[in-house]
């Protein structure tokens, strides 16, 4: 009985995790139907709810501009990011080659640095550096600090996928006539599909939502999270709360269709 | 030979990205740490080897600095007891649910951690439901739930949950369920299949993850802003912020501030990586 | 409709495949220590020998998936020493089957037609003919995971034999089946191999399957062959005390030449004398007339103190031993027998009778056809190519002598085999049947 409660304690507080996770998803939600103009201050005390916001989630001055520029600031990053750092990670794992620790190391490090850290730097280097050879702050300023952030943690994820994945299937490949970039394309790339796509919505999560890094590099360019804050100083219209809630809908949404799709070309079993 | 040239064909890019926006922007940093402001200029600096930054960002922030690491240090423990239940059921008790809850793990990133933190702030406002019923019944000593430490390190806990949940439960996925019913079977009581065979093999994501939410915690300044007070519950971040956007000649100050962060950083990673190998780090 | 390449030359080779001092370092491990081999085209060859030995080693180098530190590897007059995997005319039978896991049965067996350039359609229906001939035609839409261990043994068969390579390479390919679903698939494999007659070089540690399937069996040990032979005459003639002892049994017993009489040898051991035809000694430098005097198990019959030497011209006989252990195993029983000066005997002897010949105790001789005796090299360890378990005398618990290397310790590439939990059947115990 005693074992019986604790394994479903277990279970109990998993749940509980899960919800205090959506606790301000589920204010967020609730705060898009405000009819207030600083709508994260508080319920508008005259006012029913209404779905105005919703029919015009661009009715606030700018924020769709900045959700429009985050959204490209990550697809952007995200392809890049994507791309190098799968290609660094097949290197790493499938190549020997020389200097590999060293490679190892700096992955690492942007993971091991603060984004305060990494946002002071890539400051400093802009504004005393690549300023003076005409690089102003701006859009290429975030990529760039996006894709740079992101490329680790695509590394770590492709790798893991790469490394549990059995060399065997390769070897197969190669006996059956296939050349190196034959091998490539219908054995590995299928194979490491699911941990590509993970890593590319992880590295657009992380870019989409980065505020740090961003505001250290974006000068003039207002991304969403930074429209957020600047919005907070002086009551966040109820649009934001719209776009935000939408945003976790509509990835959730992609997401599980992505799993989906991933699942029916490669099955779980596969490594 | 045509192997090791394909393999540096492909390090190439990311290798020069990094080189490029990690290592020479870090490089630049540590020079910034040691300039001088210049005289009657504001604002503008001279190369010099100035450890005086050093020693104003050691004395005068210390308690940032050392509330920096505190905070995280909870925060990061809070993370562990959270996402460990999760992990452990999304992997051993719902294992057709995990690619759901993973999702769903992830997802919120997507309204942006900012609104979230706001809407923490709401709810544990002073005339928020939370904070007046916990009054109502004399449960809250000092008045107030936001303006605190504890919103804080709860505003961090919560930002890098996922951070802790996803590499648990990458190594946890890795455990071969039966060694778990080996252990059951070799007389072990729940709790001690747990210490014994479970908390082991999930070493390596309880090491992943305690860097993935240990470290950007302790940089962060977000959480601090909204959720604490002016006084008090300021972390490192909030300064180097500060010194870098509102202080007129702060910037070799927040130099010297960061790079002192990140030596800290280091300093205990390795000391983990000699601990635990690095194996397990990336 | 095949397309043009380079290497058409080594991919259309044809004939024996030779191996001309080939070796393989690994640090300062030898794998693989200047081989010479010929398989002659269209034979059914093994390599057999314990984990380590370099079996699997060679068979990846002639797959290409290994690189020879020296030596050639040739089919026909085509050398393929520099070439790789996927220009060789060469396909390999994983151990595990590395089927690819995102493709169909289908999918799979079509991919090395598909990549040799043949069009969509030609290589579908090549792929499933293939299957026919493995009877697996109808599965061939589902998943390779959907199938069961014996299904996806005869999938990833099929995969290389469709390509018709001149050289078929089979790793362990049945080391992942259950003991009765390797006998069976050890009877379509022969019947496979028989029916597109391709030269099949199969690596195993398992001795029996080597011997019930090859024409010509090779023995490895350290990297190097230790002898070769219709699996018949490797039986009947070891050579050496490895091969003695690690193809079936042997019991081995050190003694020294005293003499001849007429086409025999006269041999001392433990103050009694037994005869060997001259023809089964091995040659010795001159003046050496320290030798091991060998014989099978299974050859050997208990005498009780009373019982009469039938046909003593021919028949050895050691006396004056004690029957240490005796163990029942169904077909046969199997006795430990003591012989004061000669080591401990093993004896099988077949059920014939209704009682057992001796228990626990019984004072007992050995006696055999004097035709079976051989001698080895008197410097070699009798018990070379024995397990520990056998050194021991523990193998009288009828668990398998070879067993213990076959949990995929062979690997010494990249070798996840051994963690995918096809070692734990491999190492079992299984019932000992000796040879009739």
């Amino acid at each position: 009985m005693r074992r019986r409660l604790a394994d479903h304690a277990v279970t109990i507080v998993a749940v509980l995790v899960l919800v205090y996770l959506f606790v301000p998803v589920a204010y967020t939600f609730i705060f898009s139907f405000n009819d207030y103009k600083k709508s994260n201050i508080a319920w508008n005390p005259q006012g029913s709810p209404t779905l105005k916001h919703w029919a015009d989630p661009c009715g606030a001055p700018g924020v769709c501009e900045a959700l429009g520029t985050s959204l490209q600031v990550g697809l952007v990053a995200t392809a890049i990011s994507t791309v190098i750092g799968t290609s660094m990670a097949i290197a790493l794992v499938r190549l020997r080659a020389r200097g590999r620790r060293l490679t190892d190391v700096l992955v690492f490090l942007p993971m091991a640095t603060p984004e305060v850290v990494l946002g002071a730097s890539l400051l400093t280097l802009f504004v005393q550096g690549f300023s003076r050879w005409g690089w102003q702050l701006g859009f290429w300023s975030i990529v760039a600090a996006h894709v740079m952030f992101t490329l680790s943690f695509v590394v770590v994820t492709v790798r893991a996928r790469l490394q549990s994945m059995d060399p065997r299937l390769e070897e197969a490949a190669q006996d059956l006539y296939a050349g190196p970039w034959e091998t490539f394309r219908t054995v590995t790339l299928p194979l490491l599909a699911p941990g590509i796509v993970a890593a590319a919505l992880l590295s657009f999560a992380l870019s989409f939502d980065d505020f740090i890094i961003t505001t250290f590099v974006s000068g003039d360019v207002t991304t969403f999270p930074k429209y957020v804050y600047v919005a907070y100083l002086r009551g966040i219209p109820a649009e934001v709360n719209v776009i935000g809630f939408s945003m976790f809908a509509v990835a959730t949404v992609c997401a599980v269709v992505a799993r989906l799709v991933v699942r029916r070309a490669v099955p779980p079993s596969s490594s | 030979m045509t192997r090791s040239r394909t393999a540096y064909l492909l390090v190439a890019p990311g290798l020069l990205w990094l080189l490029v926006f990690f290592v020479a922007p870090v490089v630049q940093l540590a020079s910034v740490s040691l300039q001088s402001p210049f005289p009657g200029y504001p604002g503008y600096y001279y190369r010099d080897v100035n450890v005086g930054n050093y020693v104003v960002a050691l004395t005068q922030f210390a308690p940032q600095l050392g509330r920096s690491l505190l905070y995280a240090a909870i925060a990061t423990v809070l993370c562990l007891a959270l996402a460990f239940p999760l992990a452990y059921t999304m992997v051993f008790k719902a294992p057709r649910w995990r690619g759901l809850i993973m999702v769903l793990v992830v997802a919120p990133f997507f309204t942006s951690f900012l609104l979230r933190t706001i809407a923490w702030r709401q709810i544990l406002a002073d005339e928020g439901p939370l904070a007046s019923s916990l009054r109502a019944l004399h449960l809250l000593p000092g008045g107030h739930l936001t303006e605190t430490a504890a919103a804080v390190v709860a505003g961090l806990t919560y930002n890098f949950l996922p951070f802790m949940v996803l590499p648990l439960y990458a190594s946890l996925e890795r455990v071969d369920p039966t060694l778990l019913e080996a252990g059951a079977d070799l007389y072990g009581s729940p709790w001690q299949t747990f210490q014994r065979v479970t908390a082991p093999l999930a070493l390596p994501g309880v090491m992943a993850g305690t860097l993935l939410t240990f470290i950007p915690a302790a940089g962060d300044y977000v959480n601090a802003e909204l959720l604490g007070s002016e006084h008090g519950t300021k972390m490192v971040g909030n300064v180097i912020d500060a010194q870098f956007f509102r202080v007129i000649g702060g910037y070799p100050i927040a130099a010297a501030l960061s790079f002192t962060l990140m030596a800290i950083i280091l300093a205990l990673v390795v000391v983990q990586v000699r601990r635990f190998g690095t194996e397990h780090l990336t | 409709m095949r397309r043009r390449h380079r290497d058409t030359s080594v991919r259309e080779a044809m004939g024996d495949l030779r191996l001309e001092g080939l070796r393989r370092v690994y640090g300062d491990v030898v794998a693989v220590d200047h081989l010479d081999l010929t398989v002659p085209q269209g034979s059914f060859f093994a390599l057999v020998g314990p984990s380590g030995c370099g079996k699997t080693t060679t068979l990846r180098m002639v797959a290409g998936l290994d690189r020879p530190d020296a030596g050639r590897i040739l089919v026909g007059d085509a050398d393929l020493t520099r070439t790789r995997a996927h220009e060789r005319p060469v396909n390999t039978v994983f151990q595990s089957y590395a089927l690819f896991p995102h493709l169909s049965v289908l999918g799979n067996v079509a991919f090395g037609p598909q990549r040799r350039g043949l069009d969509r359609r030609t290589a579908v229906a090549a792929a499933r003919s293939a299957l026919d001939l493995v009877q697996l035609g109808s599965v061939a839409e589902r998943r390779p995971q959907a199938l069961s261990g014996g299904q996806q043994q005869r999938v990833a068969l099929a995969r290389a034999i469709v390509n018709q390579p001149q050289v078929l390479l089979l790793d362990e390919p049945l080391g992942a089946l259950d003991l009765t679903l390797r006998r069976q698939m050890q009877v379509e494999l022969k019947r496979v191999q028989a029916e597109i007659g391709l030269t099949f070089v199969h690596v195993t540690h398992d001795q029996e399957e080597a011997m019930s399937m090859a024409d010509t069996v090779a023995v490895m040990n350290h990297g190097r062959i230790e002898q070769l032979g219709p699996p018949a005459e490797l039986y009947d003639l070891p050579r050496t005390a490895f091969v003695a002892n690690f193809l079936g049994q042997s019991n081995l017993v050190p003694g020294t030449l005293v003499g001849t009489e007429g086409d025999l040898a006269v041999v001392e051991l433990a103050g009694q004398r037994v005869r060997v035809l001259a023809g089964r000694c091995v040659d010795q430098p001159d003046g050496r007339r320290q030798v091991l005097v060998g014989v099978r198990p299974e050859k050997v019959r208990l005498l009780r103190p009373d019982d009469p030497v039938d046909r003593p011209a021919v028949t050895n006989v050691l006396a004056r031993g004690r029957v240490r252990n005796v163990a029942f195993s169904g077909v046969a029983t199997q006795y430990l027998v003591d012989l004061p000066g000669a080591g401990t005997w093993t004896v099988f002897e077949q059920n014939l009778g209704v009682d057992a010949t001796a228990a626990v105790g019984d004072e007992v001789g050995v006696a055999w056809d004097l035709r079976h005796t051989f001698t080895l090299a008197g410097d070699e360890d009798p018990t070379a190519g024995r397990t520990e378990l056998d050194a021991t005398g523990l193998d009288a618990t009828g668990l398998d002598a070879t067993g213990l290397d076959a949990t995929g310790l062979d690997q010494t590439g990249l070798g996840a085999t051994g963690v995918h939990g096809t070692g734990l059947d491999q190492t079992g115990a299984r019932p000992r049947v000796p040879q009739p």
